[in-house]
């Protein structure tokens, strides 16, 4: 099947500097696709240029298997087709309702068939109650929540999320990551969210694409990539511990560190202990990479300087290079 | 103190009497000056955004001539429309020189770089991300200028003020184009100027309180238009 959206030798420079450089992607219709990595990584410019919001300075962004057009009448009728929210999304001075019927108004859709479609959104979203309320005077995940609605009343072909939780406090990132993850499950709409958490990308998408440095390091579905990280940079952008031994580096999965022997274990050389309040962090080294292990309140603790053990659970071996 | 309420006394009995050569004034005044505002609101507000939107060389330069030109003294202004306009001057066979036209012409440099300079700093004013994140729901350029003039809509609408404010209320240029002309380039400042110099106090004071009157009203009218869109709960 045609991929909806395909890069091919995509270039975007910034003021001489090469910001990205995507060899080849290919979205899936229909796939849940997660961008992760580092701030600075070019995530948010690969989401611009997938949306045909950035022509880039070489290469074809393809849709459906077509050149992207140039002429600015044609390239807005794909751009119809795509919604984007944007990381701290601007939300306009006007109610919540207006801001939602926003990309209706764009493409001539008003009045009743505008209410039809965004009142099952509001309440999809729980925003019901702030209807005519003035988009100033809403709480940070209130405006976010205005933001998605805004985006998903257009039943747009493809949606493109950029940091969709950044701005938010713990308690709303959890209640809309918990809405947003269930809507996504539903939804047959294709996704591509810019993430740099994780466990955000983990529970919103099915495949990931790790960025670094404006370059693609990894692409595949999610269970591949973080059953066997294929290099060290998704290892590590994922939790992973990555430990040299014997010329040969494995990547242990979050958690999968315990102070204490095992099947698979490591001498640490204990740098320093750190008191969590709910536990202890110790920091130390294996060889060259450092790593740290919490231990619970309560458990015998060493002291730096101390040479202790480590078991690694779950560790899987890098490829070399 | 006496003159001051004679004044004011004197300018409510002319207004309420009709007295059809203050009309006549005041029409002119709000004619002209109304004229020049719209003319540097066309002009004006375009290169405003450009200036505070876009990126080209130049542009700080630009910005900071329009900047300055925010405090252009109307002397100046009237002395080089009035060469400008001069009989043997290069814009001579236009034959402009003390018509109302020349005032005009004077206003509207005058309230051009107030307008496009206030103009400038509103659209700055707006979220950076905010023509993308317009783009990313589906607008067209033009839906995308009409969407920034609506967020930027209150300074946008004091610019208009202050632009109006600034040429309503000055006398040099008028006096200078047009020449203070009696039922043709009379205007309430050029008046009021006259009167002073007649030692007409009362009559002069009547004209300035007729004159911040009608700032005061249309100034009122453009804060309704700005404030009826703004009360936030």
């Amino acid at each position: 099947m045609t991929p909806i959206l395909a890069l091919r030798d995509v270039t975007v420079e910034r003021v001489g500097r090469r910001v990205l450089e995507a060899e080849s992607l290919a979205i899936e219709e229909g796939a849940h696709v997660a961008v992760v990595g580092p701030n600075g990584a070019g995530k948010s410019t690969l989401l611009r240029v997938l949306g045909l919001l950035e022509r880039p300075a070489g290469g074809t962004v393809l849709v459906r298997g077509r050149p992207a057009p140039a002429r600015p009448r044609e390239a807005l009728r794909l751009r119809r087709r795509i919604a984007m929210v944007l990381q701290a999304p601007p939300l306009c001075d006007t109610t919540v309702r207006a801001n939602v019927a926003l990309g209706l108004g764009f493409r001539g859709i008003r009045g009743r068939e505008a209410d039809r479609r965004i009142r099952p959104w509001l309440a999809r979203l729980g925003i019901e109650h702030l209807a005519e309320r003035r988009a100033r005077a809403l709480s940070g995940g209130e405006e976010q929540r205005v933001a998605l609605a805004r985006a998903f009343v257009l039943e747009p072909e493809v949606l493109l999320l950029d940091e969709p939780f950044a701005a938010l406090d713990a308690p709303s990132r959890d209640s809309l990551l918990g809405d947003l993850e269930a809507i996504l499950r539903e939804l047959r709409t294709t996704v591509v969210t810019v993430t740099h958490d994780p466990d955000e990308a983990a529970r919103l998408a099915d495949d990931l694409v790790v960025l670094v440095g404006g370059r693609i390091r990894a692409a595949g579905p999610k269970r591949d990539l973080l059953r066997h990280p294929p290099n060290r940079e998704t290892a590590e952008l994922f939790g992973f511990t990555v430990l040299a031994c014997g010329g040969r580096r494995v990547a242990v999965p979050p958690g999968g560190l315990a102070l204490g022997d095992g099947p698979v274990t490591f001498a640490m050389r204990v740098e320093r202990v750190v008191d969590l309040g709910y536990g202890r962090r110790v920091i130390g080294r294996v060889g060259e990479s450092r790593l740290a292990v919490d231990v619970p309140n309560g458990d015998e603790v060493p002291a730096a300087g101390d040479r202790v053990s480590v078991a690694a659970a779950g560790a899987v071996e890098l490829p070399a290079g | 103190m006496d003159l001051v309420v004679e004044g004011v006394r004197r300018a409510f009995a002319l207004l309420l009497r009709g007295d059809p050569e203050v009309l006549e004034i005041m029409w002119l005044s709000l004619r002209v000056s109304g004229l020049a505002t719209l003319l540097s609101i066309v002009l004006g507000m375009p290169l405003g955004m450009a200036l505070g939107l876009r990126r080209f060389p130049g542009r700080t330069v630009l910005l900071g001539i329009i900047n300055s030109g925010m405090g252009l003294p109307p002397v100046v202004v009237g002395l080089v429309v009035s060469l400008a306009l001069w009989r043997t001057g290069p814009l001579g066979v236009l034959d402009l020189l003390y018509t109302p036209a020349a005032i005009v012409v004077a206003q509207f440099i005058l309230a051009l770089p107030v307008v496009a300079g206030l103009t400038a700093a509103a659209v700055q004013q707006l979220d950076p991300k905010l023509p993308l994140q317009l783009a990313g729901l589906g607008a067209s350029r033009l839906q995308r200028l009409i969407w920034m003039v609506r967020e930027a809509r209150l300074p946008l609408l004091a610019a208009v003020m202050a632009g109006f404010g600034a040429v309503i209320s000055e006398v040099g240029a008028s006096m200078m184009v047009g020449g203070n002309i009696l039922h043709y380039t009379r205007v309430l400042t050029t008046a009021t100027v006259l009167e002073v110099g007649k030692g007409n106090f009362d009559v002069a004071i009547a004209l300035s309180v007729i004159l911040l009157g009608l700032t005061f009203c249309l100034t009122m009218a453009i804060t309704l238009v700005q404030q009826r869109g703004s009360a936030s709960r």
